[in-house]
């Protein structure tokens, strides 16, 4: 389990979260959906410990946490194959079982072994999310953290690449803590929803959501989901008077 | 069979290349005469002369002591102070001036202060060598280093990535492309350098034998060290930095212009359905 307690955290002399808590448990998907700019990738970072909390507690207790970045983050000068089996550098000791698995879980991710040799930039950036998707998974992690990966891809790819994610998750029982701003990636993935909001950021409300696997579903929860009092305010425009002032 | 092709009109450029040099020196040969530039039997006629005397043997192995030996000393020396310089702040600011007073030193005051620490033997033109190279490295180490892929630290960070998987897949590559360069660079002045310190230094090498060739006025033979010497730095540039282009070439970012065109089954991932694990 990842627990975030009563966490602060300033940059650059600002409060950016106050009183921050969160939770996420074993094998659930938690989207963190809050607007651009509110902190919910600090919030990941923080998670992973690239950053130290000014206050509270961050307490994971989840054997192996993994991370699929905003960008694919691909070292340009390995194949997509070398990528993935990167990820296993410090667990598996031979080469050729660091590829194999590498080669398994690419194909599982729909590559075609002519794809394997490829470089990133020779990847659409579909191909290159699925390659950052199977690094990230290919470690058999118990918590995968995940800054909103699909945010550059159109839509019926990024609803795609929802479904395979969350269908990877659960055959490996992985918990997600999914950032995003997005009210249909929201509705597509997500176990529980954190919204997060105010300033400095919190956690305004949980709740849980049913996945929702058809478009027409979808349209449904995501109407669903913008009606919920938890969201009021949250998206809303500014209010004319602060525009004018 | 495409292979060879492709491999073989990879040679025909250069070949032209190198045939275009060699008639304008039969050119200029035929318009001044052989006091001016010697004919190409001539140098060919010297060349084989030299091959009989056993003379090259024993001057083409000091001159690659001097040149490989001392580019070698200067890169490892360049390298490890320009990644301990790119990854220690502060020992990067104070080695940075050394570096640029060191480069803007001529070759030829190394090369006359090794001769006065060294003597006029063999070490005085390795360590002059080594000391005109090391900046170079250094410089394009540290720069390599300072402008390396943040994101890709963090990747590497957030994956607990071992120190050397580190450094061989992210570090050493993200250099690689600062250093290609500065590795042809730092070949060429070896050569340049090494020869400079021959012809000055104790007769050894293929610089003192193209000096004293030069003290006999025998053109030919200079013209044939000097060809000899010509061949050696392209052989030597191929055997060290083919690889290492070739590597560059593949791995580089491709332009939008060449990207391959992805065929439709590959730009879609399959429906989540049908793979379940």
């Amino acid at each position: 389990m990842l627990t975030l307690s009563n966490i602060a955290f300033t940059l650059g002399g600002r409060l950016l979260l106050d009183r921050f808590d969160l939770t996420v448990s074993p094998g659930e998907i938690t989207v963190l959906l809050g607007r651009s700019g509110i902190g919910k990738t600090t919030v990941l970072r923080l998670a992973a410990e690239l950053l130290r909390p000014t206050g509270g507690t961050i307490v994971n207790s989840f054997r192996r946490t993994s991370y699929v970045f905003q960008e694919p983050r691909l070292l340009p000068w390995s194949s997509a194959l070398d990528n993935v089996a990167l990820a296993l550098d410090p667990l598996e000791r031979s080469r050729r079982k660091r590829r194999a698995e590498a080669e398994l879980w690419l194909t599982r991710l729909g590559f075609e072994p002519s794809d394997f040799g490829k470089y990133p930039a020779q990847l659409s950036g579909g191909m290159q999310s699925r390659v950052a998707i199977a690094r990230a998974l290919i470690v058999k992690p118990e918590l995968v953290l995940m800054d909103e990966p699909f945010a550059a891809l159109d839509f019926p790819l990024r609803r795609q690449l929802q479904a395979l994610t969350r269908d990877l998750c659960r055959a490996q029982n992985t918990a997600a803590l999914f950032v995003t701003h997005d009210l249909a990636e929201t509705a597509a993935i997500a176990d529980r929803v954190a919204v997060m909001g105010g300033s400095p950021a919190q956690v305004l409300s949980t709740f849980a959501q049913a996945p929702t696997p058809s478009l027409p579903e979808l349209w449904v929860a995501v109407a669903e989901l913008a009606q919920r009092d938890e969201l009021r305010g949250v998206f809303d425009p500014p209010a004319r008077h602060a525009i004018s002032r | 069979m495409t292979g060879w092709r492709s491999r073989a009109l990879a040679l025909i450029w250069p070949t032209l290349g190198i045939a275009a040099l060699l008639m304008v020196w039969a050119l200029v040969h035929h318009a001044y005469g052989a006091l001016v530039m010697p004919s190409l039997a001539d140098t060919a006629a010297a060349l084989q002369r030299i091959a009989a005397s056993g003379a090259l043997i024993n001057a083409l192995s000091s001159t690659l002591l001097h040149a490989v030996g001392g580019v070698l000393l200067g890169i490892s020396a360049g390298f490890a102070l320009g990644l301990a310089g790119g990854l220690i702040v502060p020992l990067g600011a104070a080695l940075a001036p050394i570096a640029s007073i060191i480069l803007a030193i001529p070759p030829i005051v190394w090369v006359v202060l090794s001769f006065l620490w060294f003597g006029v033997g063999g070490l005085g033109a390795l360590i002059t060598v080594a000391i005109t190279t090391l900046p170079v490295i250094f410089a394009a180490t540290l720069q390599g280093v300072r402008a390396r892929d943040p994101l890709l630290a963090e990747m590497a960070t957030v994956f607990r990535l071992p120190w050397r998987s580190r450094m061989t897949r992210i570090m050493l590559p993200s250099l690689a492309t600062v250093l290609a360069p500065a590795l042809t660079t730092a070949i060429a002045i070896s050569w340049k350098v090494a020869l400079t310190a021959e012809v000055l230094g104790d007769g050894s090498g293929i610089g003192g034998r193209f000096a004293e060739a030069r003290a006999h006025l025998d053109l030919a033979e200079a013209m044939a060290w000097i060809a000899l010497v010509a061949c050696l730095v392209l052989v030597v540039d191929k055997i060290s930095l083919g690889s290492l282009r070739h590597w560059l070439q593949r791995a580089q970012p491709a332009s939008s212009s060449a990207l391959i065109e992805q065929p439709a089954r590959c730009a879609a991932p399959p429906a989540a359905t049908e793979r379940r694990c």
